[in-house]
Formats: C-alpha cells, sequence, structure tokens
C-alpha cells in the first residue's frame, strides 16, 4: 500500500469518526441541554432558597425535574441529588391521582429511576390499603413492564396468602432478581409452598440462577426454623440442608452463593447449625462473629444442659471471635470441670476477656417472625 | 553468616506472609473494616455519598459495600467505582469507639444486606412494611434502602446510636415514626458523616 493510500484511508476513519461522534452528540443534546438547564437554575442555591424553589414547583414539574435529573449519565451514581425533589414529591403524595402514578409507573420514556420512585409513592400513599396494593401488584401481570419495576413491587407491596398462585407463577418464569424477591414474599406468606419450590431448585444447584439458589437456601432455611424444628424427621432435613450448604461453600465459585450459603446456615439457628459455623475454618471471621451474635442464644443453651468438652469447646471459640457477656455466668459454670488443661485455660483466658471487654447479646434477634 | 541471615530472614519473611495470608478466622477486624466512607460530588457537593469497609483498605480487591443507586442493590464494589471520579470525604466511625469484634460483625451485617439484594430507595434510609416487620425489622424485612440507611441501620443493629432523637434514634425499630424521621432531607449522608459519626482520617485509607 502506497503512503498516499494510507493517508486517505487515515482520513476517512477520522472523518467517519468524527461524524459518528457529531451524530451522538446531536442526539444526547436535548438531554444535555435540559439538564444544563435546570442545573443553572439550581446552581447558584443555597439549601434554604434551593427547597423555597422545589416548593413552588407543580406536581408534574416535579415529576419532570426528577426525570431529567436522573436521566443524566454523569450523576448516574448520584440519586441523592434527587432527595429533595422527592422528598416533596411524598409531601404532596395525595394531590397526585392513583391513576397518574400508575400511568408514570408505566411510561417507558421515563427513567427507571423516576418509575421506581412512583411505586415508592404508591405505596407509601396507600401503606395500609391492601386493596390499593392489589391494584398495584396487577402491573406484575402486564408483560410491558420493566422487570427492575415489577421486582420493586414485589419487594414493597403486600402480599397475602390470596397472593401464592402469583408469586409462583413469577418464580417458575424468571430466574434473576424477579424471582428472588418473590421466593422472599412467598417464605412469609406460605412456607411450606416456598419449600417445596425450593427443594426442587436445591436438587440440582448448577443448573440454576444464582438468585433461584440463593432465595431457595433462604427459603428452607426459614422453613426448617420456624415449621419444623418439631418433627421427627427434622434431623435428617437439617444435617441434608446444611451439607448442601457446605458444598457450596467449599465448590462454588460465586461469592454472592458462598455467603448466602452460610447465612441460611445461621438462620436455622439450632445447635447443630451455629456449631458448624464455628468449627468449619473455611468460613470468614466476619461471617462467624455475624452468625455468633445471631445465635448467642443457643450457644448460652449448650451451656446449660450439661454440655460434653467437644460442646464447651464450640461455645469458647465463639467467645474467642466475639466476647457476649450473657455466656459469662454459664461457662464459668461449665469450666469447672474441664479435665483437658489446655480447653481449661482457653476458657480461663476467654472468661476474662468476657468480663472485660464482653458485650449484651443482641436480642434484636428475637422475636423475629 | 551473612548467607545464614539471609536464609532466616527468608524464613522469617515467608512465615510472616503465610500467617498474615491464612490466618483470616483467628484475629479480629483489621484496618478501616466496618468504618463508614464518604466521597462529594452530589449536586456540586450539596450532598455526598455513603459506603462501609468492607475490606480493611482502600487498594484490597472490592473493598467497598454500599447502595450505588437506582437499579442496583446493596453490593460490594471497587474503589474507583465507589469514589466515581469525585473527591474522597473521609473514614467515619460510631461516636462510641467499637470493638474490632463489632467491627466484625458490622462487616458481616454488610454482607448479610448484600446477600438479601435491597434496592434503593430515594426518600427513606430504610423502608420496611410495618405491618408485617417484626419489633425489630430483620434485614430480609427491608424493601429497600438508601446509601446512608446502610450505613445508619448496620450501626444501629448493634446498637451504636447515630442519627436521630432520643426516643427514634434506632433506625432498625419498627415504627412508623421512626421510619419517617429517617427520611427526606432530615437526614442526608453528608449530614450523617459531619454531625453524627466521627471522623477516623480524611486520607484514602490505603494499606501503604
Amino acid at each position: 500500500m502506497s503512503r498516499r493510500s494510507f493517508k486517505v484511508i487515515l482520513l476517512s476513519i477520522c472523518f467517519t469518526l468524527l461524524l459518528s461522534a457529531g451524530i451522538v452528540a446531536a442526539n444526547y443534546e436535548p438531554i444535555v441541554t435540559n439538564y444544563t438547564s435546570i442545573l443553572q437554575k439550581y446552581l447558584v442555591k443555597d439549601e434554604l432558597a434551593l427547597n423555597n424553589d422545589i416548593k413552588k414547583l407543580t406536581k408534574e414539574q416535579l415529576i419532570n425535574e426528577i426525570d431529567v435529573f436522573s436521566t443524566t449519565f454523569e450523576e448516574a451514581n448520584n440519586n441523592n441529588i434527587l432527595i429533595p425533589f422527592v422528598e416533596q414529591l411524598f409531601q404532596r403524595k395525595n394531590e397526585i391521582g392513583d391513576l397518574e402514578i400508575i400511568n408514570n409507573i408505566k411510561d417507558t420514556t421515563r427513567t427507571l429511576t423516576t418509575r421506581e420512585i412512583m411505586v415508592d409513592l404508591y405505596i407509601v400513599k396507600h401503606e395500609n390499603d391492601i386493596n390499593k396494593h392489589n391494584e398495584i401488584k396487577k402491573l406484575l401481570q402486564e408483560e410491558s413492564i420493566d422487570k427492575n419495576i415489577k421486582a420493586r413491587i414485589v419487594s414493597t407491596a403486600r402480599f397475602t396468602k390470596n397472593d401464592v398462585e402469583l408469586l409462583k407463577g413469577i418464580i417458575e418464569e424468571d430466574d434473576g432478581i424477579l424471582a428472588f424477591h418473590s421466593m422472599k414474599k412467598l417464605t412469609k406468606i406460605d412456607p411450606q409452598k416456598a419449600y417445596e419450590i425450593s427443594r426442587e431448585i436445591l436438587l440440582n444447584t448448577n443448573s440454576q440462577s444464582k438468585d433461584r439458589v440463593s432465595a431457595a437456601l433462604r427459603s428452607t432455611a426459614f422453613f426448617l426454623r420456624n415449621d419444623v424444628s418439631n418433627s421427627q424427621n427434622y434431623e435428617i432435613l437439617e444435617t441434608d440442608f446444611i451439607n448442601l450448604c457446605l458444598d457450596i461453600i467449599y465448590s462454588s465459585d460465586d461469592l454472592f452463593l458462598k455467603d448466602s450459603a452460610v447465612f441460611a446456615i445461621s438462620e436455622i439457628g439450632s445447635k447443630k447449625s451455629i456449631s458448624t459455623i464455628i468449627e468449619i475454618e473455611f468460613i470468614d471471621r466476619e461471617l462467624k462473629v455475624f452468625a455468633i451474635d445471631q445465635n448467642y442464644l443457643k450457644l448460652k443453651e449448650i451451656l446449660l444442659n450439661n454440655p460434653v468438652e467437644k460442646e464447651i469447646e464450640i461455645v469458647v471459640k465463639a467467645m474467642e471471635l466475639m466476647p457476649i457477656l450473657d455466656l459469662v455466668e454459664g461457662l464459668e459454670k461449665v469450666t469447672k470441670n474441664i479435665e483437658d488443661n489446655n480447653l481449661k485455660q482457653r476458657s480461663e483466658d476467654v472468661l476474662k476477656n468476657m468480663r472485660a471487654h464482653g458485650i449484651k447479646g443482641n436480642q434484636k434477634w428475637l422475636g423475629q417472625k | 553468616m551473612k548467607k545464614n541471615i539471609r536464609v532466616l530472614f527468608a524464613i522469617v519473611s515467608l512465615v510472616v506472609f503465610l500467617s498474615t495470608t491464612f490466618t483470616t478466622n483467628s484475629s479480629a477486624a483489621t484496618g478501616y473494616q466496618g468504618y463508614a466512607i464518604y466521597r462529594d460530588g452530589v449536586f456540586f457537593n450539596y450532598d455526598w455519598h455513603a459506603g462501609i469497609m468492607d475490606e480493611p483498605y482502600s487498594d484490597y480487591y472490592l473493598p467497598v459495600l454500599h447502595h450505588a443507586g437506582s437499579g442496583d442493590v446493596v453490593k460490594w464494589d471497587s474503589w474507583e467505582n465507589f469514589l466515581n471520579g469525585k473527591n474522597f470525604k473521609g473514614v467515619y466511625r460510631p461516636n462510641e469507639q467499637p470493638s474490632s469484634a463489632i467491627r466484625d460483625a458490622f462487616v458481616g451485617m454488610g454482607r448479610n444486606l448484600r446477600t438479601q439484594q435491597i434496592p434503593y430507595n430515594v426518600m427513606y434510609q430504610v423502608y420496611y412494611d410495618t405491618s408485617t416487620a417484626s419489633y425489630y425489622v430483620q434485614p430480609d424485612e427491608i424493601s429497600s434502602m438508601r446509601c446512608d440507611g446502610v450505613v445508619e441501620y448496620i450501626y444501629e443493629w448493634y446498637y451504636y446510636r447515630v442519627y436521630g432523637h432520643d426516643t427514634l434514634w434506632d433506625v432498625t425499630k419498627n415504627d412508623y415514626w421512626i421510619r419517617d424521621h429517617h427520611g427526606g432531607t432530615a437526614i442526608t449522608p453528608k449530614y450523617q458523616a459531619l454531625n453524627y459519626l466521627t471522623l477516623v482520617t480524611s486520607s484514602e485509607p490505603k494499606s501503604n
């Protein structure tokens, strides 16, 4: 190729790139111009003046400004700029008709952020009116509604036993975040049904999405803790489930799934589950501490039921990671009878630390629904 | 002799390296783990963006846990994505100094929130259904949350008070008025850091 030909080709490429850039810029111009003009309005104002200006906007202007701000690529990671605008919108929630809100949710020319805010606005406006919640739930059956918006509706609206089939249908059809939140809701309103679906999902975790597997793990843990802990085959169900979780913890490449599996074991809330977490070296320290805090009463219970030295060692290990005052008395009593000198010394050392630096057991875990 | 010293030094170095690599379960939180971090750049610094240090230092892999915004969920992220080209504003801790074990629990709770795939909420720090949530709102009962809500919820779950009136401060307590109190412009990431937390360092929390 001659030098001249090369120059011609190079110039052509540059010209084409320049032209493309111009076209792209032209396409973005209305957004940029609109955004810039709105910014200029607010830029020079202090907080008080800004809020006063926002108060003067009509509800349509408010929604439009929220939409324009959330459109910008530049501020994509800065949703907090919307706080004063959304606060004003929520204060005027009763001025905005339900149909207007629903239409905004359906309007695909609106940004995802605007549509999500509209879902929140609708739910806040009708927080305790289940009939109104049923209205917004109808959008879950419309194909044109974005899955993210549907996930938002599922995570925010109230569901009842009447919605079991609806949620079941969504879980069958979706394998992403929509299925995840649907499983979460189903778990709370019909744990048995959620457990049955979870069992199917967990039969072959390799062929399922991480969202479905993660949701199924948490759902199964919830079922084991609340619904079958007194049944005859509980031990078999629990052992099988813990083994499945351990398999994920050891073999999965997905850190989200590994963490989900650890939290699922912790959420079972049994002596076996918390002991497993404390004993497995492979589990991160931070997750062990979380689980010890969540299950401190179960550890206390171990100490009150004539523990063998192996069980005492589990409690000692736990207290070495997270000293809790509520266990001091129980550990003091059983330490007197420890025969293994090494364990006895560790227990006495940890007791000193518990008395000096221990925290009170976290009662917020108790009474969860 | 010099050769022996070199061999000894190499062995000691190897042992130190291995001990720091494989003893993650035996020692408590290090570096800045569990502390809150902030950057500016929200609406020409009208406000800030908040996150939590999941790892000890900013030059570790995915050191940040935060809620990046709409269309996203609580997640791990790189230091660069957290900053998003803006200015770092500092590392903050609760006013009452937490122990390193509690900082482990902060990190653990952050990772729990991450696995709950919680969407963003512009209006409320923490949003949930007051009728169905437990007396204390469990992590799996949160419908959506704001970036400063991640910090507020994690610290207050472990009784480390951040923002709020004496009777309304605990954002983890299921209560209409508490939820409302932690919303809008009454509390924002910038107010949270500057008025309700203690500055640890205004420098980037690097390992060296």
